[in-house]
């Protein structure tokens, strides 16, 4: 089961740094393993959040993102208090939904 | 009968979403009703997020076999964006970069030239969200780092050399 990522927002005189941490392993496809076998490429291709409903960031991933990919954006119109919803789906159709609260 | 689907599919859905939210078995019974509520809720909002949406596909290619597929072929050089990156990176696997600009830009590219799939995200910001953007990528060599901004349907472009000392199996 994929982990939860971690989601911290903080609002400041109107606009929300946020930074979410999801955990993915990111796999290439050209990595090879200790046996020389090649790993099978497995990423997050769509990563969406929103607060109230409203989207305020969305990307499309390639495996060229890190492992444990660490997102940084930063958006105005929402408060302390309100809920923020991160969502991804990856390569192999899972997908894991979080939720945090601006602070 | 006309209900049957849509009740197997909010069923699937908040047992999707319960196994996803918590692992603690004594919650179960409450996590099923919180993840009903939440999957009922994802089913009517998340999909209204990709309307529009032009997917994107990493392959192995050219940098600028890479950028024809994304139909970018001119992109202006512009100084109004900045791309914040190390001049050396010692782990290619985990880049620190951030791309920030001044223009009105709705969406962002990131492309490595040497990376064996050169494209590396695209990034929307939805009126209201600052075109900026912060995360890690990989490199496999020392490389040109390109940028796209998207403002006022034009595409503008910044570039930045790293060096890499440690390949990251660049994607």
């Amino acid at each position: 089961m994929p982990e939860a990522m971690r989601i911290r927002a903080v609002e400041k005189d109107g606009m929300v740094d946020a930074r979410v941490q999801i955990r993915h392993d990111m796999e290439s496809g050209s990595r090879r393993n200790e046996a020389g076998e090649i790993v099978p490429a497995w990423y997050i291709t769509r990563f969406w959040v929103q607060v109230d409903g409203r989207e305020v960031f969305s990307a499309q991933l390639g495996p060229g993102v890190s492992r444990n990919p660490l997102l940084h954006f930063r958006f105005k119109g929402a408060r302390k208090g309100q809920a923020i919803v991160a969502r991804w789906e990856d390569s192999r159709g899972e997908s894991r939904e979080d939720r945090g609260f601006i602070e | 009968m006309a209900s049957t689907p849509d009740k197997t599919m909010a069923y699937d859905a908040s047992q999707r979403s319960a196994r996803a939210s918590r692992s603690h078995s004594r919650r179960r019974f409450l996590t099923f009703f919180a993840g009903a509520g939440a999957a009922i809720a994802s089913l009517s909002i998340w999909p209204a997020a990709a309307a529009g949406l032009v997917r994107r596909s990493f392959e192995p290619d050219t940098l600028e076999a890479a950028l024809q597929k994304l139909g970018i072929a001119n992109a202006q050089p512009s100084a109004a964006i900045q791309m914040l990156l190390p001049d050396v990176a010692e782990d290619g696997a985990a880049v620190q970069m951030s791309l920030a600009t001044t223009l009105p830009a709705r969406r962002a590219i990131v492309l490595v030239r040497k990376n064996r799939i050169p494209l590396v995200a695209e990034f929307e910001f939805p009126a209201g969200t600052l075109p900026f953007v912060a995360t890690r990528i990989k490199m496999a060599e020392d490389s040109e780092v390109l940028a796209l901004v998207e403002a006022d349907g034009v595409w503008h472009s910044a570039r930045r050399h790293v060096k890499v000392t440690l390949g990251g199996c660049g994607g």
